[in-house]
């Protein structure tokens, strides 16, 4: 597939999260103090790392990253749908799939850290009480 | 044994019989002047854990150094993560675990450490679905004798029954036989159930 989009890329612990960049309307960052441990618990991950983010989406709705988002474009990109295995009962709707962030021919262990989530952020939202 | 090779091997079964339970189509070797025929099937042996389980050779797509799958939220402990491989995305499972027959736990202790280095990563093809599973060590492949491997997998009511089919002796040890088909058949059925995210 090779298409062309803008994204932010955020991170929770090591773990790239990709998401269009038209979902969100604004970035800001936020005082140290000003966490929101549901999301960790929703996205499973350990959050570490400075600075925090909000990313505002259209219907107001505020999340927050562990880690400075990246706007970014992806050209040549390879998304992959999750594996049926995982779909439906056992993924939450709103992980749409993941995104293959490096070259397929890295070795790999690089390979498999090169994987990224992408995210339906007002699906993620629609299960977070805010 | 007749040249048909559908004589029963053991318990009355015919080979067909043995076959359809253990999920194979086996081989047929010709021994000796009097062409007498074993069915015989070769299995990939791995211990996991303590436990040595044979996977059909012919459900294995690959077999590579076992490398640390990408998480993914949010999904049973069941489900280690996902691999990209030859352009795929392989859905790694701890499979003790998901047959509920150990609680997932991490390797913490320095014999599970020390371990690493042998572990493997057996990609299965079963109903056209690549999926993972992490041995902790590669016993090689043998060519098993159809009569050689007693029936288990009588109670097919259970995921479990269908799961874990046979099992023979190696080294003097039992190892447990793995219809690959039946592993990816419960997880489809496992992601046909209602979201609960």
């Amino acid at each position: 597939m090779s298409k062309l989009v803008s994204v932010v890329q955020f991170t929770f612990g090591e773990q790239p999260f990709l998401s269009l960049s038209e979902e969100v309307v604004r970035l800001d960052l936020v005082d140290q103090a000003d966490q929101d441990a549901t999301i960790e618990s929703i996205i499973g991950a350990k959050v570490i790392g400075q600075p925090r983010t909000k990313l505002i989406l259209g219907e107001g709705i505020i999340l927050l990253s562990c880690a400075k988002p990246l706007l970014m474009t992806l050209e040549d990109w390879r998304f992959f749908h999750l594996p049926s295995l995982l779909q439906k009962g056992n993924a939450p709707k709103w992980l749409r799939g993941a995104v293959l962030l490096a070259d397929d021919s890295a070795p790999p262990a690089v390979r498999a850290r090169a994987l990224g989530f992408w995210i339906d952020l007002h699906s993620l939202a629609q299960s977070v009480t805010v | 044994m007749s040249d048909s090779g559908d004589e029963a091997p053991s318990g009355g079964q015919t080979k067909g019989d043995t076959e359809k339970s253990l999920g194979v189509d086996s081989d047929c070797k010709h021994l000796g002047k009097d062409q007498e025929v074993i069915a015989t099937e070769t299995y990939l042996v791995a211990r996991l854990g303590d436990t040595r389980y044979a996977f059909a050779a012919k459900r294995i797509e690959q077999v590579m150094e076992a490398i640390e799958p990408v998480r993914v939220p949010a999904v049973s402990s069941c489900y280690l993560g996902i691999l990209s491989i030859g352009g795929r995305i392989v859905t790694v499972v701890d499979f003790a675990a998901l047959m509920g027959l150990t609680d997932t736990q991490e390797d913490t202790d320095e014999d599970a450490q020390g371990e690493a280095s042998l572990r493997r990563l057996i990609v299965l093809e079963g109903l056209g679905k690549p999926l993972g599973v992490v041995a902790d060590e590669l016993l090689g492949l043998q060519d098993i004798p159809l009569s050689a491997i007693r029936v288990t997998g009588d109670d097919s009511s259970t995921h479990l029954g269908q799961v874990l089919v046979g099992e023979f002796e190696f080294n003097d040890r039992i190892v447990t036989v793995v219809n690959a088909e039946a592993v990816v058949a419960g997880l489809m059925k496992q992601s046909e159930a209602p979201a609960n995210v």
